[in-house]
């Protein structure tokens, strides 16, 4: 009856000590050797059942939270969306219960401008993770996004090479494109047809005419806010896209030619400037100077107007299909028509737009956000496959087919028409310095402010500052896609 | 674990145990702090995502209110009010935006990650302000239908936006506080289970610890306080078990060791007796008995007794001469008198007697009463012969000072001496009496030229603790300047200079010695130097010994101390002479024998010098070279001196011979002038003889032949034929090219000859020769020969100045002051003049046929035998020629 031990936790096994009726100094603590050893077994012991608490403590101490799902931030352009799938679940909420990945879905203002400020500003914060940058933008952005050559080599194959080469940058591929778009014309398919028109306007010349035909027949009909042809005049990208349609009509080049020459001070693109001034107060209301896309489209869909300059949709994969891109639901789906951007002099040319998809160089979540990228093009592909086999689309023109009561409001055309490019490529990193410079001028000219030939020589003269290129004449064509 | 634990010291020990107590309750209390810790961090976070809803919300309202009253102001188009109210609702959403950042900006990292809240609101905020631009633009240009567009359109996805945010920050809030509440659950579960673990293993650590140090000091102390026990009772050899490092090991070694001293101590007491001599007695005065110690019955030659003696055995022991004054003291001390101490005679049991010294004092009980007396005695017989040794040795050294002229001195280095012995007051002329002198008159001993280094001397000895070695003159009273030589040392205990001891000799005699032998020194060397000689000294084991200053100079080194080795002198040497001057002194040491050479040496300026060297041996008493001695001497002036001497002696030479050779061109020419006096000088005897020689026939002829007649013309014939003959010989002589021949010569005998000569020639011009000669003129040294030409010249001048006229020719000779004195005088015409000194150079002549040597050779013939020719003009007429010779001629 000296010592007995005693399992404790399982851990450690201690000694206990009995007391006797003899002093418990001695008992406890006798002098002999042997039982000195044993003294340094309950010291011992007693240092391994310290341990053993502290173990314990830590293991009680330490956090045993749930780690968090990853959400990824995605930069979203207000007018990307991709078409919608027969699945009828959204993408993202499709992406998070494939990946577990959650994401945040972030819309952009609506100004392209704006939407670029705000991008770089997220970028340079970094802050976000998968950017959807505008086809301008590779040279002003591409310094803060990676290289998804690599990461998406499988799907860039399914990808236009034309397109994808507006996203290089210095041999890196910046972002793979994710939407294409081209300036197109919408119409009134009832108001043509009611006024004797069998087909939408080829040129400005027919435009002018049937806007003025109709706006004062409707006007007559006691719709007095009605304009022939409502367009994007407010100080923004949208300005220039439209301007530029304008001087391709007429052979006044884009800008800056893509030997890098300044082209813009022509008299073909001063002649194009007027020709839209004229229209202001005449087949479009003075304050189209202040319309931006969704004012557009907002007077178009209330049957305010009988034309409209919007954008058309073209898939990634290859050239020449053409879809509409906003799809919304208004009074006017089942009354119009879609048309090439009339024609000048030189013919016609609608603009070339469209997005892609970038990761942020300082993403936290690297690999998530390539996943997305790579599942949105993914999307986008199949998409853009199943549109251009399941769906018929109608050549556009033809009122019959427009006219037919069982179309889809979503009308394509398989004509293609001609591009006119945007100089980004030429400019890089100047080129948002260049397009506000345009925009400025063409609005002044619009406005009233300046003479067109004017503000041609100051737009040239600031050009030349910003860019360092020669001045030269227009070039043939429109520029390469 | 006792043992384990007795390495540390008691303190640390202890400062262990508390502390070990302390960290296992910091221990506990630190969980607890960090259990409330986590807590307050989740409550932070609720925190910190309450602000952020707070702030969302606020600009959700913010947006829901502007929404609102675009709404009423674009449906009244009123332009102003949609101004005014963009105008001011945009700061108000620009500082909403401000607060969700910071609110953001304090979230923890974790929660601002997982929420990209900070995106959606910047995106709001930008698209919200450029919203309201295209309103206000819109609604500028009067275009109310596209704001209200615009408005209905697109203010709805801003506001889903806006409450999602709020939603979803809502969500995050509420999932943090759920978590608190677990957190705070867990937490009260833990706390209950750390304090009452935390306070038993305190408690058991406490009592383990405090009883196993208690146990480490309680066992040694009983083991040291046995050990002290043991030591009391006189067990010196005790020793404490104790190990280990702490204090009570370090106390019980140290009580060990001490023991052992003790031991050592006691044993070494007994010892110390035996060898000093020591021993104690007692006496106890009531039963009158001693008890003696080992040593004193030793002390008093006798065994070691263990039992104590009779006081009467005692009065036995003491010589009977001294018991009387012992037992006064004795009685003395009892009596309360002085102290018990004298030294007296002891009587061993052998006849030895010792001399012995006791001491001891009386012992009072508590009531005062005398009971015992103590003491020791020592037997200081050893001692006493010794201080008689030391008499008589400070005897011996004070004769020795006194002999030798030396005294020796202690100074303290507070300025006076401890001690000067007696014969240093003698040295110093000072008496004893006065005692010794302190610094200052100490100074004033000295001579006044010296009083400023020594009080310096001693000033550097007493900074430097430095010792000393002067020899300064000092002046006695009585006038008397002699030279001290002191040499001190310093004492020094430890750090401490305690002062100098040292000695002070009269070196007057050695110093006055050492003077002269420097002057002498000087004066040599100013000899060398003015004889260009050096001296030198060599040894077969130590090279060049020795080079006086000069042999430096000689040999062209610089003066040095030390001498140039042989090699460096011979490498000097011109190298034309080195073999021959490496074989010299190689011979010289072989052979052992003196040696003189002569050789060249080459200065480092390239002058070449003779040196003449001389070397002798210095051989120990077998034989053994000791060393070579000698000099070396520049004997470059010499040289060229004794050079041009023997230049100078040949060209002599040559000019005596071309002399000798004039003088016999001379004498061959004047005979040629004379050639008719002498054939009728030499035809006179030769005619005389024949008239003889008739005259004999003639004799001869008679009948009986005059033999005598005959006889007599015959030696006549004989004579006249000796007579020419003799002047054959003369002449012939004349004709010789002797050598200059000197002999003992009669020089009246030359004149005679001369005259004899001259008679012929005299005649025939009328001229009479005289002669006035002395008769005492003593024989000399001379060349015949050449006295011969002399007078024949001066002679032959006199008759030929005089062959026109006739007259006198007369020979005079003399002694007069030593010398002899020769004249001859003529009455011719005289000295020219202008020419009288002339008339001696060569070439000079007034006669028509004469060579002009005559007068030159015969003065240069003079000058040889050391005489002088000089001419006069007479009173009357004609010139005399004087010459004189001295009697010993050089």
């Amino acid at each position: 009856m000296r010592t007995d031990s005693l399992h404790f936790g399982g851990f450690s096994r201690l000694p206990i000590v009995e007391v006797r009726s003899a002093p418990w100094f001695t008992n406890v603590f006798p002098v002999s050797p042997t039982n000195s050893r044993r003294w340094k077994q309950v010291l011992r012991s007693a240092v391994g059942l310290l341990g053993v608490l502290v173990f314990l403590l830590l293991q009680c101490g330490c956090h045993t939270s749930n780690p968090k799902p990853i959400t990824v931030t995605y930069l979203r352009l207000g007018w990307s969306q991709p078409d919608d799938l027969p699945s009828g679940e959204s993408l993202p909420q499709q992406f998070t219960r494939e990946t577990g990945v959650q994401l945040s879905d972030l819309p952009l203002p609506e100004a392209t401008l704006d939407q670029l400020l705000l991008s770089r500003k997220l970028l340079q914060e970094h802050k976000g993770d998968v950017f959807n940058i505008d086809v301008i933008w590779p040279g002003i952005l591409g310094e803060d996004l990676i290289d998804l050559r690599h990461d998406l080599a499988g799907e860039i194959t399914s990808i236009e090479p034309q397109v994808l080469a507006r996203y290089e940058l210095d041999g890196k591929l910046v972002a793979v494109p994710y939407t294409v778009q081209i300036g197109f014309l919408e119409y009134r398919s009832d108001l043509l047809r009611e006024y004797g028109y069998r087909h939408p306007p080829t040129s400005w010349d027919e435009l002018e005419r049937m806007a003025v035909r109709i706006q004062t027949g409707e006007r007559a009909k006691g719709k007095k806010d009605f304009w022939g042809y409502v367009w994007q005049g407010a100080a923004t990208e949208a300005l220039a896209c439209n301007a530029l349609e304008w001087q391709a009509a007429e052979g006044g080049g884009r800008i800056i030619e893509s030997n890098r020459t300044i082209s813009v001070n022509n008299p073909a693109a001063i002649r194009s400037w007027q020709r839209a001034k004229r229209w202001i107060g005449w087949i479009s209301p003075p304050s189209v100077l202040d319309y931006q896309e969704i004012d557009s489209i907002n007077i178009f869909d209330k049957g305010g107007a009988a034309f409209n300059r919007v954008w058309g949709a073209a898939p990634i994969t290859h050239v020449g299909l053409f879809r509409q891109l906003h799809s919304r639901s208004s009074l006017m789906q089942s009354k119009t028509g879609y048309a090439n951007i009339p024609g000048g002099s030189m013919g016609s040319a609608g603009t070339l737009g469209g997005s892609a998809l970038a990761v942020s160089k300082y993403s936290f979540h690297r690999k998530e956000a390539i996943d997305l990228v790579r599942f949105l093009i993914r999307a986008q592909i199949r998409s853009n496959n199943e549109a251009s086999t399941g769906v018929t689309q109608p050549e556009i023109g033809n009122l019959s087919s427009v006219s037919d009561e069982n179309h889809k409001a979503e009308q394509s055309v398989r004509k293609t028409p001609h591009l006119v490019i945007r100089p980004s490529s030429e400019t890089g990193a100047h080129y948002e310095q260049v397009t506000r410079a345009y925009i400025d001028a063409v609005h002044s000219v619009l406005t009233g402010d300046e003479e067109a030939s004017e503000a041609a020589a100051d737009l040239e003269r600031k050009l030349v500052q910003i860019a360092g290129f020669k001045t030269g004449p227009p070039q043939k064509g429109t520029g390469t896609l | 674990m006792t043992s384990g634990i007795s390495k540390l010291k008691i303190g640390p020990r202890l400062i262990l145990g508390f502390a070990l107590i302390i960290l296992l309750m910091l221990a506990g209390n630190t969980l607890l702090v960090w259990q409330f810790h986590a807590v307050n961090e989740h409550s932070d976070r609720v925190s910190a995502l309450a602000q952020e809803l707070v702030a969302v919300s606020r600009f959700q309202t913010d947006l829901l209110s502007l929404d609102a009253k675009l709404d009423s102001l674009a449906k009244s188009e009123d332009i102003e009010g949609l101004r005014q109210e963009t105008t001011r609702s945009r700061p108000v959403l620009v500082t909403d935006i401000e607060a969700i950042r910071n609110a953001l900006v304090h979230l923890p990292s974790d929660l601002g990650d997982s929420t990209p809240t900070q995106p959606i609101v910047e995106s709001v905020g930008t698209t919200l302000s450029s919203q309201l631009d295209a309103v206000v633009n819109l609604g500028g240009a009067s275009d109310w239908n596209a704001v209200r567009l615009r408005l209905a359109n697109e203010k709805k996805p801003l506001e889903t936006r806006a409450s999602d945010l709020v939603r979803s920050v809502q969500q995050q809030v509420s999932l943090e506080l759920v978590q608190s509440v677990t957190q705070s659950e867990r937490l009260k579960s833990r706390i209950l289970l750390i304090l009452p673990l935390t306070a038993f293993l305190t408690l058991l650590f406490a009592t383990l610890l405090g009883a196993a140090i208690t146990r480490s000091i309680t066992v040694p102390l009983r083991q040291l306080l046995q050990g002290s026990t043991a030591l009391a009772g006189g067990d010196f050899d005790y020793q404490v078990q104790l190990r280990g490092k702490d204090e009570l090991a370090h106390v019980s070694a140290v009580f060990n060791q001490a023991s052992i001293k003790l031991g050592e101590l006691y044993r070494k007491l007994e010892e110390a007796q035996r060898i000093a001599h020591v021993g104690y007695w007692e006496r106890d005065l009531a039963t009158d008995r001693i008890t003696w110690s080992d040593e004193t019955y030793r002390v008093f030659g006798l065994q070691p007794q263990e039992c104590p003696i009779e006081f009467d055995t005692f009065r036995q022991k003491v010589h009977p001469e001294d018991w009387e004054f012992v037992s006064r003291a004795v009685n003395a001390a009892l009596a309360g008198g002085p102290r018990y101490n004298l030294e007296y005679r002891v009587l061993q049991p052998a006849g030895e007697l010792r001399i012995v010294h006791s001491e001891g004092d009386v012992k009072r009980d508590a009531s005062g009463r005398l009971y015992k007396m103590f003491g020791v005695i020592q037997d200081i017989t050893g001692r006493k012969q010794a201080e008689e040794a030391l008499k008589r040795s400070e005897f011996y050294l004070r004769e020795g000072e006194r002999l030798a002229h030396m005294g020796s001195w202690a100074f303290n280095p507070s300025g006076f001496f401890d001690y000067w012995s007696r014969e240093l007051f003698q040295i110093y002329g000072l008496d004893p009496m006065q005692g010794t002198p302190n610094l200052e008159r100490y100074l004033a001993t000295l001579h006044p030229q010296d009083r400023e280094s020594m009080a310096e001397t001693i000033k550097t000895m007493i900074a430097e603790r430095c010792g000393c070695d002067v020899t300064k003159r000092i002046v006695r009273p009585d006038g008397e300047q002699r030279y001290i030589r002191c040499v001190g040392i310093p004492v020094v205990d430890g750090e401490v200079l305690k002062g100098f001891l040292g000695t002070a000799m009269d070196v007057t005699e050695q110093e006055l010695l050492t003077q002269e032998l420097e002057r002498r020194q000087a004066y040599l060397a100013e000899a060398q130097k003015l004889s260009h000689t050096g001296s030198w000294a060599w040894s077969p084991t130590g090279g060049n010994k020795y080079y006086s200053e000069e042999c430096f100079r000689v040999l062209g080194f610089e003066p040095q101390g030390v001498p140039p080795a042989l090699e460096t002198v011979i490498q000097r040497i011109h190298p034309d002479d080195q073999a021959y001057c490496r074989e010299q002194v190689e011979r010289a040491i072989r052979e052992k024998v003196a040696s003189e050479f002569d050789y060249r040496i080459v200065h480092p300026d390239k002058r070449v010098r003779d040196i003449h060297c001389v070397g002798h041996p210095v051989l120990d008493g077998s034989g053994n070279l000791v060393e070579l001695v000698g000099t070396v001497i520049d004997v470059t002036e010499r040289k060229r001196a004794d050079e041009e001497r023997q230049a100078a002696e040949q060209e002599r030479e040559r000019l005596h011979q071309l002399e000798a050779e004039l003088a016999h061109i001379n004498r061959v020419s004047t005979l040629g002038e004379m050639a008719a006096s002498l054939a009728h000088e030499i035809k006179q005897p030769i005619a005389a003889a024949i008239t003889s020689a008739n005259s004999c026939i003639e004799w001869l002829s008679h009948d009986p032949p005059n033999i005598e007649r005959a006889r007599t013309a015959a030696t006549r014939i004989d004579r006249y034929g000796k007579r020419a003959a003799e002047i054959i010989d003369r002449i012939r002589s004349f004709y010789k090219k002797s050598h200059s021949e000197r002999e003992l010569v009669d020089v009246n005998g030359i004149i005679n000859e001369m005259l004899a000569l001259f008679q012929g020639e005299a005649t025939r011009y009328s001229v009479e020769m005289r002669s006035e000669l002395t008769t005492e003129l003593p024989k000399i040294r001379a060349d015949r020969v050449q006295l011969q030409q002399v007078f024949m010249n001066l002679m032959l001048n006199a008759v030929e100045a005089m062959n026109a006229s006739g007259g006198e020719v007369t020979v005079r000779s003399q002694l007069q002051e030593g010398q002899l004195l020769f004249s001859v005088s003529d009455t011719g015409p005289g000295l020219p003049v202008e020419s009288a000194e002339q008339i001696f150079s060569a070439f000079f002549t007034t006669k028509p046929q004469g060579s002009g040597m005559g007068l030159a050779i015969s003065r240069s013939i003079v000058e040889s035998h050391g005489g002088r020719l000089w001419a006069t003009a007479n009173d009357g007429r004609g010139a005399t020629f004087h010459f004189t010779l001295p009697t010993e001629v050089p």
